[in-house]
């Protein structure tokens, strides 16, 4: 029932906070002066309404701009504004007056609260009697946003539409363009139109009445026209047919702005109606619709504008259904023998098709070619021909890379691959672009469709060289690349591999892309390596070559590349030289995620058979790690039955077993750690409150002082760190931690509350302030746990419980009383178990680059700043940006921080973020090289967390800093400073 | 009727020595002033005494000179034709042309006086005096010539500075391409025109019978081609002209070589090229999309790898990459380089653009390997000979879309060979339905062109026509007007015929059409069936006033039916005949009433 009531309370208080934007809202209305106080308003109407009887034309004007700019207002005095003003309409000779009106009418009926349908009426009547085209168009848009508000009003669209058909035929183009407006946004199929004044004895459709003005004489009602067709189609009105071949004229209109509505026209036609049959341009044949709209919209790359082109090559991406010989003709510009048809059908002259055209790629290959066959006729029209070899090569790269993503979706949803591997050749050549968006987009782009298709040589060739790119993104968008293709021979993959060792060699900061893509190489080709085994170990058939060095990045990713393919090829191991095994083992735990675990490596060099021994956690591997875990975590589940003494063996001894599993499991070590945190921390306390120790002599006491305080620290720092690193925790595992630090705050809060009293004859005065301060901290720790447990209404354990109902009701100033009700409630701890789900995942850092280097310092002159490379992968953190720091520590021990970019994360998967980033040292006091700590830090909010009063040292917690790595020692060399 | 008349005295037929006369409207106008790389005497100029009969002055026979572009088979003849043929009106050329020109033409001067010592050649100063007759204009600007003729430019690809010109007196206009290029390359845009609808394009036609693979392939070939022999220790000369591809190359090599971290050294022949790459530098705006974005950080024709060359170089060993002009082999440090180099078979020559038939360029293509490069000495070549389509002229398919962008009412084809025009000809004609020509050198070529015709239509006839037709005429309809034509000297005028009657002082007369129809399954009497028909007819037509009289007959506007009184004979027989009479002003109303009569009562009354 509590918690039904505390819910109930948590909704209310969910409600006043909803309405607090309002409350905004209204302040800000306030802050106008026209509409704060509803008198002032009246008397802007008032003036109005007195004003504009009988005041010339400019006047009313004048007034009227003067009111525009007071809008909005309240309903009520919209309806009386909209009379005034409506009776004024009636009288007013000057056509920019009564558009104003128009303009203001529209504004009016925009106003929240008020319901315009009668207003839309009287501008229905006004419309039957003005002239002025100008006021006309505002009076229809007036109409039209009256109508869109009120779309339950069947009649009022009805009229409207039935009345802008007719309209349709006014001189003024704006009228024409709102009438079309009004169509596209509110005509349904059902609206049919007849004309009277027409000489057209069929019942007019309404899309074939728009479908008429795309001849409009004027461009912007032919683009009004195509729009409102668009709307209709968007409105889900199915568009007719018949309206295809007129769109498709307009595709040839002298203005970009039609022309670019019209090709989305065409492509919606397209779309709803693929199958149907039009008739081919310049010949009796039919064909698809579909692809009629292809090659008319492959015709627009030759366009003149180039939003035109880009949006022809955007919009050619999502035609699927097109059939495979228009498709190919987007890839060759001489028109193919598919796409044209004898007339006379005679199949046997397709045969005998001679190439047109040469290609100028040779010296004198362009001789006439011998007369063809005249009555040859083309299904296309031969300007669309190549489309995508031009779009690719347009001179503008928002073209290109359109034409890229288009061709990429095509080739990737087509069911075979031929298209894939045809449109491969242009896409590898976009390799070579001179604008490096353009690049990286290709490079995405091939990895799309990839893996539908195997790489020629020569395209690879083009692959390789992009990988001398200065640009990082697209070095590791090739890598990508390349670990998901197919390769097609040895010596393919024999120029990969040295290509990645040279761009290792160039670009050292790639060392894990180019590891991991020798590791899915070697996957994805150990037929192809073993060929080359001898090759890439440079082994000797006599000879014992020298050892190569272990640290060599080059030889590792040769080995990371060799080993991967040994596993699904196990003959190749007969190959190995010896050291390749010796260094196996090392690989094997240095980098075990790149190295495949459980070759049997065997070797005849000394005459017997020598096996390697399989690390021994994996010949148990029948042991399942997890049933491990949840053994051990079963040994304390029911902790509270053992005695103290016992519980702590308990305790002590899983803890070491959770431990250990976090080593050898990786996919629980986040559950196991966690566990084993949680439970480190309640073994603490559990040392911490020991009765004995805590009433004992003063000896006794001071021992225990001297432990209890480091272990409240400690408790402190684990429980924050189980709170803000570990995604995945419920709420009610959150409080049971924050509960524990309470425990441990409370300790601490304890102990130094002893420590004051004790020494409290030196300065009783300043004690006393210190104690009541103390005091007041800890009460407002307890309070904010209350706060937490209310809010998510969480039941408290006891001991909040009774801090809650006891503690809060003393007075801070009273010490000693504090001190005997917290004591005893403390030492009746006892440990609680423990039960995080699979589900918890830490937070962690890999910190790839700076590496530790004490050889090679980084040097700087004093007084200027060094750049520093950071390179590293956040796992399990939800946002990078906000969360985490780059901390600095110096070796004063003084610390920096540095924030991160938003242009720094790269967001790799969901919770896995690949960070990129610079720091800038700069120190003026040094002259001797010395070691900087570097370190990730993730930052929580600063807590209030009783501080230890003798130990104000740099303890992480309180400035709200939790580590998420180990730090990287760097070692930096200041240069003397010049002097001049 | 009128017309526009062309005569090319150099480019009809042939490449080199571009040379235009075009007569538009009563202008004359010459297109370009080249010179033909193929000739040493006379023949490299056009033939001017055409125009002028062998005396007198160009200026008054022409009234403006175009140039399109800087190279020399545009432009070389220009100090001659104004200096020494003597032309004194205006030159019109873009900034860039007119800047770089001189430095062309100086040089052309150079090795043509000073190195083979010819003699009545142009001399500095005169180039200097012929560039004093420049107009310089800007690309889209409208430049008045005088009160009738007016130009306009448009980009067009090519080389630096290049530009098509649109010419036009009164309704009649000519769009002259000069050289364009419709692919965009490394430093330049693609050409580009609105649609002007000329009522004639001359274009040229230099790669009529060709349509390239993709720009990106052309490229990649030539960058793995000199990257190979410069592995192999090989030299590579690319011949070319000053300005122009040798730019684009540059910036193609530069990249490459950057990109690759290549150490091979690239060489361009300095003097002019230097100068002209400052120009480059200058002209960002005539540059491409990614030149003209990123010059404020790096100037893209701030060449790292690229350094000048000296003749003393030549002899240097190990391998190098060399830039050298002229372009098609016909003298210079080009051929000089040629000829130290062509002997060695690690060597390559990559010829990256056209050469014209007589060049070095030309034979060497064309599969020559023994060429007498001096009198009586004949060199073997063992060098690789290599062609790359790096010429920025439009092919086939450039052409054609160059048409379809401007739509023009005739098609002429210049600066090209005679059979490949005679493809491409056959093409445009069947494809784009356009005539199109192909004068040689001399040839005139006449195109009657149809002007539209204004007349001026009195307000009255307008409103007349307005209430006829309803204010509501339908936009995709042909909209006719009923009047008549009165031609007053040039005036022409559009009035009610009625008004015309009155003021020619005309007896009017009227035109009725009449015509019998026999409906044949009616034969109640007459005013039965009259009233029937009145019914049917209204039903039909309801836009239009319809009355029966007193005698029966139907008015329908001024269309008359009457029922004729039915032969003795033919009495008992079914069916009438009705009278349709209609005036000539309702023949559409007339011819409308006699189909529903013929097909439409049928369906009705059975």
């Amino acid at each position: 029932m509590a918690v039904h009531l505390k819910k109930r309370a948590y909704e209310e208080f969910g409600h006043v906070i909803q309405e607090a934007p309002k409350l905004k809202l209204r302040k800000l209305r306030i802050s106008k002066p026209s509409s704060s106080e509803p008198a002032t308003l009246s008397a802007v109407s008032e003036d109005i309404q007195l004003d504009l009887e009988g005041q010339p034309s400019h006047v009313v004007l004048q007034i009227l701009l003067k009111f525009s700019k007071q809008l909005p207002v309240s309903a009520d005095h919209a309806q009386q504004i909209c009379d005034i003003l409506l009776k004024h309409f009636h009288s007013e000779k000057n056509t920019a007056v009564r558009a104003k009106i128009a303009w203001l009418l529209r504004r009016l009926s925009s106003t929240l609260g008020f319901h315009p349908l009668q207003t839309a009426d009287k501008i229905i009547i006004l419309m039957d009697a003005e002239v002025s085209g100008k006021v006309l168009a505002q009076l229809w848009s007036a109409a039209l946003s009256i109508a869109l508000r009120l779309t339950q009003e069947k009649s009022l669209h009805q009229k409207l539409v039935t009345m802008a058909c007719s309209g349709l035929t006014d001189h003024h183009q704006e009228v024409r363009c709102c009438c079309l407006n009004v169509i596209g946004n509110l005509a349904t199929n059902k609206n049919t139109s007849k004309l009277p004044s027409e000489k057209r004895w069929d019942q007019v459709n309404v899309h074939t009445l728009v479908a008429d003005y795309f001849a409009d004489p004027e461009p912007r009602v032919r683009s009004a026209s195509l729009r409102a067709l668009i709307l209709m189609h968007q409105r889900g009105q199915r568009l007719e047919l018949n309206v295809y071949e007129q769109s498709c004229a307009a595709l040839n209109d002298d203005h970009e702005v039609v022309r670019l509505t019209a090709v989305e026209l065409v492509w919606i036609l397209s779309h709803v109606y693929p199958e149907s049959l039009v008739k081919a341009p310049c010949s009796d044949e039919k064909i698809r619709l579909v692809d009629d709209a292809f090659a008319k919209i492959c015709n627009l790359f030759n366009d003149s504008s180039y939003k035109v082109r880009a949006e022809a090559a955007r919009l050619l991406g999502s035609m699927h259904l097109v059939s495979d010989s228009f498709l190919f003709q987007t890839l060759d510009k001489k028109l193919m023998s598919d796409l044209r048809r004898k007339k006379s059908l005679n199949e046997q002259a397709k045969e005998g098709f001679v190439e047109e055209f040469s290609s100028g790629a040779k010296w004198a290959d362009d001789a006439v070619p011998r007369e063809q066959n005249p009555d040859t006729t083309t299904l296309m029209n031969s300007g669309a021909c190549g489309a995508f070899v031009h779009g690719l090569e347009d001179e503008m790269m928002e073209v290109r890379t359109a034409a890229v993503d288009s061709l990429t979706e095509l080739a990737s949803q087509r069911s075979n691959s031929s298209f894939a591997q045809a449109a491969l050749d242009f896409l590898v050549d976009c390799l070579n672009d001179e604008i490096e968006a353009v690049r990286l987009n290709a490079v995405n782009s091939l990895h799309m469709i990839v893996e539908h298709v195997t790489l020629l040589e020569d395209q690879l060739d083009n692959v390789h060289s992009a990988m001398e790119d200065s640009s990082g993104d697209i070095r590791a968008g090739i890598h990508q690349l390349l670990s998901s293709c197919r390769l097609m021979s040895k010596s393919c993959l024999y120029d990969t591999v040295m290509m990645l060792l040279k761009n290792l060699n160039k670009y050292p900061q790639d060392r894990h892309s180019v590891w991991k893509t020798q590791q899915r190489l070697g996957k994805h080709h150990s037929e192809l390596v073993y060929l080359l085994v001898p090759q890439l170990l440079s082994c000797h058939p006599f000879f014992d070559t020298s050892e190569p060095e272990m640290d060599d990045p080059s030889y590792i990713s040769i080995l990371i590349l060799v080993f991967n393919a040994a596993e699904s090829c196990p003959q190749m191991i007969q190959l190995f030289p010896e050291h390749v095994l010796r260094h196996y083992q090392y690989l094997r735990d240095s980098i075990p995620e790149l190295v495949p675990q459980d070759i049997q490596l065997t070797t005849n060099t000394s005459g017997v058979d020598f096996c390697i021994q399989s690390p021994p956690h994996q010949s148990d591997s029948n042991n399942d790690p997890a049933s491990f875990l949840q053994q051990t975590l079963a040994r304390v589940r029911d902790l509270k039955s053992h005695e103290t003494s016992t519980q702590r063996i308990l305790l002590e001894r899983t803890i070491h077993d959770l431990r250990h599993t976090v080593e050898i499991a990786p996919s629980l070590s986040s559950t196991a750690q966690c566990s084993a945190d949680f439970l480190q921390a309640q073994l603490l306390l559990l040392k911490a409150v020991d009765k004995k120790s805590w009433s004992g002599s003063a000896q006794i006491c001071c021992q225990h002082i001297a432990f209890a305080k480091p272990a409240a620290d400690q408790i402190i720092q684990l429980t924050l760190e189980l709170e803000h690193l570990y995604l995945g925790l419920s709420d009610e595992e959150v409080a049971m931690i924050r509960q524990l630090r309470i425990k441990a705050q409370a300790l601490l809060f304890v102990l130094q509350l002893q420590e004051l009293t004790a020494g409290k004859q030196s300065q009783p005065q300043q004690d006393n302030a210190r104690l009541t301060s103390l005091c007041k901290k800890f009460f407002r720790m307890v309070e904010g746990l209350q706060i937490f447990l209310n809010d998510r209404s969480l039941t408290p354990d006891s001991f909040a419980r009774t801090l809650f109902n006891e503690l809060l009701k003393l007075s801070p100033q009273k010490h000693s009383l504090i001190i005997k009700f917290l004591q005893p409630l403390l030492s009746h701890y006892s440990a609680s178990e423990v039960d995080f789900n699979n589900k918890v995942q830490r937070s962690s850092v890999v910190v790839q680059q700076p590496q530790p280097r004490f050889d090679a310092p980084i040097t700087f002159s004093a007084g200027l700043a060094a750049c520093v490379h950071v390179e590293a992968t956040l796992l399990n953190v939800v946002n990078p940006v906000s969360e985490i720091r780059i901390r600095v520590m110096y070796p004063d021990m003084s610390c920096q921080l540095f924030e991160l970019h938003s242009y720094d994360v790269k967001q790799l998967s969901p919770f896995r973020h690949q960070i990129k980033s610079k720091i800038y040292l700069s120190h003026t006091q040094w002259s001797d090289s010395c070691v900087i700590k570097l370190s990730f830090v993730k930052i929580h909010n600063k807590l209030v967390v009783l501080q230890n009063c003798q130990k104000e040292s740099a303890t992480n917690h309180e400035n709200g800093q939790l580590q998420l790595c180990k730090p990287v020692s760097l070692t930096i060399h200041p240069k003397p400073a010049i002097r001049v | 009727m009128p017309d526009i008349r062309v005569v090319p005295l150099g480019a009809g037929q042939d490449v080199g020595r571009s040379c235009i006369l075009v007569t538009l409207g009563g202008k004359n106008i010459m297109l370009d002033c080249g010179m033909h790389m193929g000739f040493h005497d006379e023949r490299r100029f056009p033939y001017f005494n055409y125009i002028t009969g062998g005396n007198g002055r160009l200026t008054e026979h022409i009234d403006c000179v175009i140039i399109s572009h800087f190279h020399l088979d545009h432009c070389g003849a220009l100090p001659y034709m104004s200096e020494m043929v003597g032309y004194d009106g205006p030159i019109y050329m873009t900034h860039p042309t007119k800047a770089i020109c001189p430095i062309l033409l100086e040089d052309y001067r150079k090795i043509t006086v000073d190195r083979k010592g010819e003699e009545n050649f142009f001399t500095s100063q005169m180039i200097k005096d012929c560039m004093k007759k420049v107009v310089p204009v800007n690309l889209h600007q409208t430049v008045h010539v005088d009160d009738e003729l007016q130009i306009k430019a448009y980009y067009a690809g090519h080389v630096l500075g290049a530009a098509m010109f649109y010419m036009k007196v009164g309704t009649e206009s000519v769009l002259y391409t000069g050289d364009y290029n419709m692919t965009p390359d490394r430093h330049l845009g693609a050409a580009w025109v609105d649609k002007c609808r000329p009522s004639l394009l001359i274009t040229e036609s230099t790669y009529a019978t060709t349509i390239r693979d993709s720009k990106r392939c052309r490229e990649r070939d030539f960058l793995k081609k000199v990257h190979e022999r410069v592995e192999n220790g090989g030299k590579v000369l690319i011949p070319v002209f000053a300005l122009g591809r040798a730019q684009e190359l540059c910036i193609l090599l530069e990249s490459y070589w950057e990109r690759m971290n290549l150490k091979v050294p690239i060489y361009f022949s300095t003097g002019l090229t230097n100068k002209a790459t400052e120009y480059y530098k200058l002209f960002i705006t005539w540059t491409n999309q990614k030149i003209k974005n990123t010059f404020v950080e790096r100037n893209m024709f701030d060449f790292k790898h690229i350094k000048g060359f000296n003749r003393s170089y030549i002899e240097n060993p190990g391998p190098m990459v060399v830039f050298a002009t002229p372009g098609m082999l016909h003298g210079g440090l080009s051929l000089e380089i040629f000829k130290k180099w062509c002997t060695n078979e690690k060597n390559m020559i990559i010829m990256p653009g056209y050469c014209v038939a007589g060049t070095v360029g030309n034979k060497i293509l064309s599969g020559m390997r023994k060429i007498e490069l001096k009198p009586g000495q004949i060199v073997e070549i063992k060098m690789q000979v290599q062609y790359m389509s790096f010429s920025a002229h439009a092919d086939a398919k450039g052409i054609m879309q160059l048409i379809r962008m401007c739509e023009p009412e005739n098609v002429m084809l210049v600066h090209g060979e005679a059979a490949k025009m005679e493809f491409l000809k056959s093409k445009i004609n069947k494809e784009l339905h356009l005539p199109c020509f192909k004068p040689a050198n001399g040839e005139t070529v006449v195109i009657t062109t149809n002007p539209p015709i204004s007349a001026v239509a009195s307000v009255k006839l307008l409103h007349k026509h307005r209430e006829v037709t309803g204010i509501t005429p339908n936009p995709k309809r042909i909209k006719t007007i009923h009047g008549t034509v009165i031609i007053k000297g040039n005036n022409m005028q559009l009035v009610d015929s009625n008004d015309a009657i009155h003021e020619l002082k005309l007896k009017k007369h009227e035109l009725r059409f009449t015509s019998t129809v026999h409906i044949p399954n009616i034969h109640r009497p007459t005013s039965v069936a009259m009233n029937q028909l009145h019914g049917h007819l209204k039903k039909n037509l309801r836009s239009h006033n319809i009355s029966i009289n007193s005698e029966e007959n139907i008015l329908i506007d001024s269309v008359l039916l009457k029922a004729q009184s039915p032969a003795e004979e033919k009495t008992d027989q079914e069916g009438m005949d009705v009278l349709v009479s209609w005036s000539m002003q309702d023949e559409e109303l007339g011819t409308y009433i006699m189909d529903l009569l013929r097909t439409g009562f049928q369906t009705r009354t059975t």
